[in-house]
């Protein structure tokens, strides 16, 4: 619901001006950031390891090379490769259902650790693709929109969390947070989707430019946790939503990893449809 | 305990209070022009140190031995009037006094005034009415009672333009706002541009930010008691004002001369005819708008008996590109009854509706929803007043409120089945208080006012109540309690003392010294520093104890020039204990654990506040500075080190000056200049899949730079208005004289332009603001 708050910013945008400023920022210890995954598709899952720079330096993403870096089921240790610097993969593997998975970094002799339970996500069983020719204000404000909607039977009871993803002809298209779709099932616990009567929950929505007819659209529903959904929501208030006049504290987010350690390490079920696009 | 009791040892003897050589004048002081009753007047008895000030009926109360008196009543800015009183019996003399303003001009006032500032026990409030507020330059022409409020010491702006206000270090939810007895949960409109309190139905509006009396209770940091005005008793009149962004309109009659009158006034707003200007379609179709309603109506019944019923209605509304909806506001009624047992005993009984309501939604699509919240309270409130005799003022009551909390509903619209409706689990609570307290004269230079005040606040079910473990996660053994329906499930008390002391140095001096203990059992779920509409308030629980702050107060008042000049300097330290705030990246809105981000430690302020004020003459206005701190240690905060409150601003000073030139022309000047707002500042940075996400060490270890300001206002009367009713002005306020770009905020975010790359925003609101408004009354 934090868009709404963003409406305001718009409103005030009117009479509010904004300029860059040169202000004098002192510079903290450095970090490490880690950003993991394992899924439970059959693929290389891969590591990325990074520090934290000063606040204006141009590079925003220094990679760390040469650290160790351990995935482990509680039996077996899966050890990554480095591919490219600062990018670490485990060999093709698929992450179980019911596990809880630990990532082990090891980098300048201190052991950076998180760990994370994979759960079973609920089945995607079909998705549609359609223009609506609807607008829904600041969500979607072109009519031409394509709204990506999923068929799904949520599961009943709190305490389901997702995250969404969406490619096109294979490539994936919401690759930054901000582009994320993610949600828990509050409002739609235990609820059933069908297409029918465009009985709907938008999860995308595709600018007409992007796709044609022919194009197949992919949608990725992944198994997260509560903390996750929690960690992404803060990540995007301290970046993509903060500046507007409502702002609550500023903040660091969180992570999982023990030792001082940013960022995250997460264990998803995968589940996906695809549509492919007609004409309208 | 024990030191609780011996307090109350000083109360007189009833021997005492019932000594027969001894007489009460009691009446009423109102205005000779409109039949408004003067709050504050004094009524002084001539060559002695007695005298009495009139209460918010506008009734005093004065007891004196048999004998022969000169009674001199008077009011800032109206002539005196001296009555000649041969004291053998009981005497009720009410006297109406008339506005000066018309002969200022030609005599300088220059009489002996009183310095009832000096004399009075009461410290660290200030009482303003609306002529003095209407002669500050005001934004967009609104003349504000909040905003006036803000140039006073101790009392910080919550941001520019803002109507949010900080006392003494406490939060913005540490104020207790009455409008006419009633509690106003949010006082303001526009996000915060304006307040709810309409120039033309206010009376007047006093602030407490220190000794604060035991009739109060509810709230850590502050009072400010605004009342509105009771209606012309006299004749039909008419006032209103047309104005850049506002129109206003109040009609004020009596129905049965001298008996009866009532008032009504509205106000309505048009921003939103800016957003036309805008080149965004959808702006185009937006509406942000707010109008408020005020009427009041009076009924003397007896002598002894008045009933008083007022009532607000105020509504802001956000409607963008007629697909999303937002709607805000405050609803309070307050029926009261007033009766004189005697001359010494005032009573006044009170019914008190008030409501803070929102509601937000989409009216039609596929994401068709409604969702809404409010705080309703119902209250009962039975206050007396026991002139007892020249040394003693014996004040007690009760006030028991019901509130209802309904955190927020949530409901799909139009037949869409794509969400469930969603119901926070609503709250209920009792909050009663029960107090007495003694205004004691010891000897002629001494006086002692002190008290206690009793609050018992009582959760009430149905509910469910999360149970939290230490890491704030629900307990896995019993994550919830359920409550029936009506069962009080978990009661706090509190005792507040309070106690203000005053010794009279000289004619002219005097040092003042003040305690009090206030409990808070509501708390605000709002970490941001603007104040946004969507407010959720929350009572105390099992989880959340209530808030007591501790505060003493030192003060030396001085007048000079004849009492002319009144100077004052005074010195603050509160403690909080269970002090809150929330959990970093805390999602406040519509979430049913809200209780799980609450994170309790403790709070201190300090502070020096100097303060000189002119009211008389040609030339009048204030100078008032602040030094002062606000700190606050929470453990999972700021890594548990003590850190600087969000509003926290060292240095604070406000010129506000007004100059009469001449009966047609009169100027009004204000500077405000403060230290800049802390900022918690990034020390690096990381990307997190593709987001660049700063990093921060110290909770508000910047600061934003230094805000100042100045405004500037021209009123002209014109001439043709001597000697005739319909009377017009013509007002030109300039907000922020010479554009200085005051940061509202400054953010660090990534260069569009530039991913990657990231800087500093300064974000200003308000450059410079001309405004003209006209004014009538008939």
């Amino acid at each position: 619901m934090n868009e709404y708050l963003a409406l305001f910013a718009i409103i005030l945008s009117v009479t509010s001006c904004r300029e860059k400023i040169d202000f004098d920022l002192s510079n903290g210890n450095t970090k490490i950031v880690i950003d993991g995954s394992i899924t439970s598709e059959n693929r290389r899952h891969s590591v990325k390891i990074s520090k934290t720079s000063n606040y204006y330096d141009a590079n925003s993403d220094e990679r760390v090379q040469n650290a160790s870096v351990i995935i482990s089921d509680g039996t077996t240790d899966f050890t990554l490769t480095e591919t490219e610097p600062g990018i670490y993969k485990t060999d093709s593997l698929s992450g179980e259902i019911g596990k809880t998975y630990t990532l082990k970094v090891s980098y300048e002799g201190i052991t950076y650790s998180a760990r994370s339970f994979l759960k079973e996500v609920a089945e995607l069983q079909a998705i549609i693709a359609v223009q609506l020719f609807e607008t829904i204000p600041i969500v979607n404000e072109v009519d031409s929109d394509y709204t990506v909607a999923m068929v799904i039977n949520e599961p009943e009871g709190l305490g389901d969390y997702y995250l969404f993803k969406y490619y096109i002809n294979n490539r994936l298209e919401s690759d930054t947070v901000r582009e994320y779709s993610f949600a828990d099932d509050e409002f739609i616990d235990g609820l059933s989707f069908d297409t029918a009567g465009f009985n709907l929950v938008p999860i995308y929505f595709i600018e007409s430019e992007l796709v044609e007819v022919g194009d197949t659209v992919k949608l990725e529903v992944l198994s997260i946790n509560e903390d996750y959904n929690d960690f992404l929501i803060s990540v995007l208030l301290q970046s993509e939503f903060r500046g507007g006049l409502f702002d609550g504290p500023a903040a660091n987010v969180g992570s999982n990893f023990d030792n001082g350690a940013l960022g995250y390490f997460i264990a998803s079920d995968v589940s996906s449809a695809e549509t492919i696009i007609t004409p309208q | 305990m024990r030191f609780y009791l011996c307090l109350f040892l000083f109360l007189p003897s009833l021997n005492n209070l019932f000594s027969q050589d001894k007489f009460t004048i009691s009446g009423y002081v109102t205005d000779l022009d409109n039949g408004e009753e003067m709050i504050g007047a004094t009524v002084r008895v001539k060559n002695t140190t007695e005298g009495a000030v009139t209460n918010i009926y506008g009734f005093y109360s004065l007891t004196l031995a048999k004998g022969e008196y000169d009674i001199v009543y008077s009011f800032i800015g109206y002539s005196d009037i001296e009555k000649r009183v041969v004291l053998d019996q009981n005497q009720q003399i009410s006297v109406e006094i008339s506005n000066s303003s018309q002969t200022l001009q030609e005599v300088e006032i220059t009489a002996e005034r009183g310095n009832t500032n000096v004399e009075s026990v009461s410290m660290s409030s200030v009482e303003m009415n609306i002529e003095t507020i209407k002669k500050i330059p005001a934004l967009m022409g609104e003349v504000d009672v909040i905003r006036a409020i803000q140039l006073l010491p101790g009392v910080q702006s919550s941001g520019e333009g803002s109507t949010g206000f900080f006392v003494r270090g406490g939060g913005a939810d540490q104020n207790l706002v009455l409008l006419d007895e009633a509690t106003v949960f949010n006082s303001s409109h526009l996000l915060g541009f304006f307040s709810v309190f309409n120039q033309d139905a206010i009376k007047d509006a006093k602030l407490y930010k220190g000794g604060i009396p035991a009739k109060y209770g509810g709230r850590l940091s502050s009072v400010l008691d605004v009342r509105m005005k009771e209606g012309n008793s006299k004749r039909f009149s008419v006032s209103g004002g047309i104005g850049l962004i506002s129109s206003r309109l109040t009609i004020e009659a009596p129905i049965v001369k001298d008996k009866s009158s009532f008032i009504i006034s509205g106000r309505r707003t048009y921003a939103d005819l800016f957003l036309n200007l805008s080149k965004n379609e959808d702006l185009k179709n937006s509406a942000l708008y707010f109008y408020d309603l005020n009427g009041k109506f009076n009924y003397k019944l007896s002598d002894k008996d008045r009933l008083f019923v007022s009532g607000y209605f105020g509504r802001d509304i956000l409607n963008i590109a007629d697909a999303f909806k937002l709607g805000w506001g405050n609803t309070t009624i307050t029926t009261r009854w007033n009766h004189l047992f005697s001359e010494k005993l005032f009573s006044n009984v009170s019914l008190i509706y008030s409501n803070y309501n929102y509601e937000l939604g989409i009216p039609d699509g596929i994401q068709a929803f409604a969702w809404n919240s409010d705080i309703i309270n119902y209250s009962i409130k039975n206050d007396y007043t026991l002139y007892a005799n020249t040394s003693n003022t014996i004040r007690f009551g009760f006030q028991s409120t019901f509130l209802d909390f309904n955190p927020a509903t949530f409901e799909p619209l139009d037949g869409n089945e794509n969400f469930n409706s969603l119901q926070l689990p609503k709250k209920f609570a009792l909050e009663s208080g029960i107090y007495l307290s003694n205004e004691q004269k010891i000897g002629s230079r001494f006086t002692i006012d002190y008290g206690m005040r009793l609050s018992i606040f009582q959760n009430i079910g149905i509910d469910t109540v999360y149970q939290y473990d230490e890491n704030y996660d629900l307990r896995e053994d019993e994550p919830f309690k359920t409550y029936g329906k009506g069962e009080f499930y978990n009661t706090y008390m509190g005792l507040e003392p309070r106690l203000g002391m005053k010794y009279t140095l000289d004619e002219f001096s005097s040092v003042k010294m003040s305690y009090n203990r206030m409990f808070q059992y509501l708390h605000l779920a709002n970490n941001s520093t603007g104040g946004t509409p969507l407010d959720v308030w929350f009572p105390s629980s099992s989880n959340i104890k209530p808030r007591i702050a501790d505060q003493v107060a030192l003060g030396y008042f001085r007048n000079f020039n004849s009492n002319t000049l009144e100077t004052s300097a005074e010195v603050y330290y509160k403690e909080v204990t269970n002090a809150i705030d929330f959990k970093d990246n805390a999602q406040l809105i519509f979430n049913s654990k809200l209780e799980g981000e609450v994170r309790i430690g403790s709070a201190r302020a300090y502070g020096l506040e100097l303060f000189a004020r002119k009211q008389q003459g040609k030339f009048t206005g204030w100078i008032s500075y602040t030094l002062s701190r606000t700190l606050r240690t929470i453990d999972e905060i700021n890594d548990g080190k003590e850190y600087v409150a969000n509003f926290d601003r060292p240095h604070n000073l406000s010129i506000v000056l007004a100059y009469d030139i001449n009966p047609q022309w009169s100027l009004g000047f204000t500077w405000v200049y403060n230290t800049g707002l802390p900022l918690t500042a990034p020390t690096g940075k990381f990307t997190y899949q593709g987001q660049v996400v700063p990093v921060y060490s110290e909770r508000n270890g910047a600061r934003i730079p230094d805000y100042h300001r100045s405004d500037f206002s021209v009123t002209l009367d014109p001439k043709k208005n001597e000697g005739r009713r319909f009377k017009s002005s013509w007002n030109l306020s300039v907000y922020n004289m010479y554009a200085r770009k005051n940061p509202f905020s400054i953010t660090f975010e990534e260069d569009d332009d530039n991913p990657g790359q990231t800087q500093a925003i300064r974000t200003y609101l308000f450059s410079i603001i001309p405004t003209v408004t006209y004014n009538f009354k008939f």
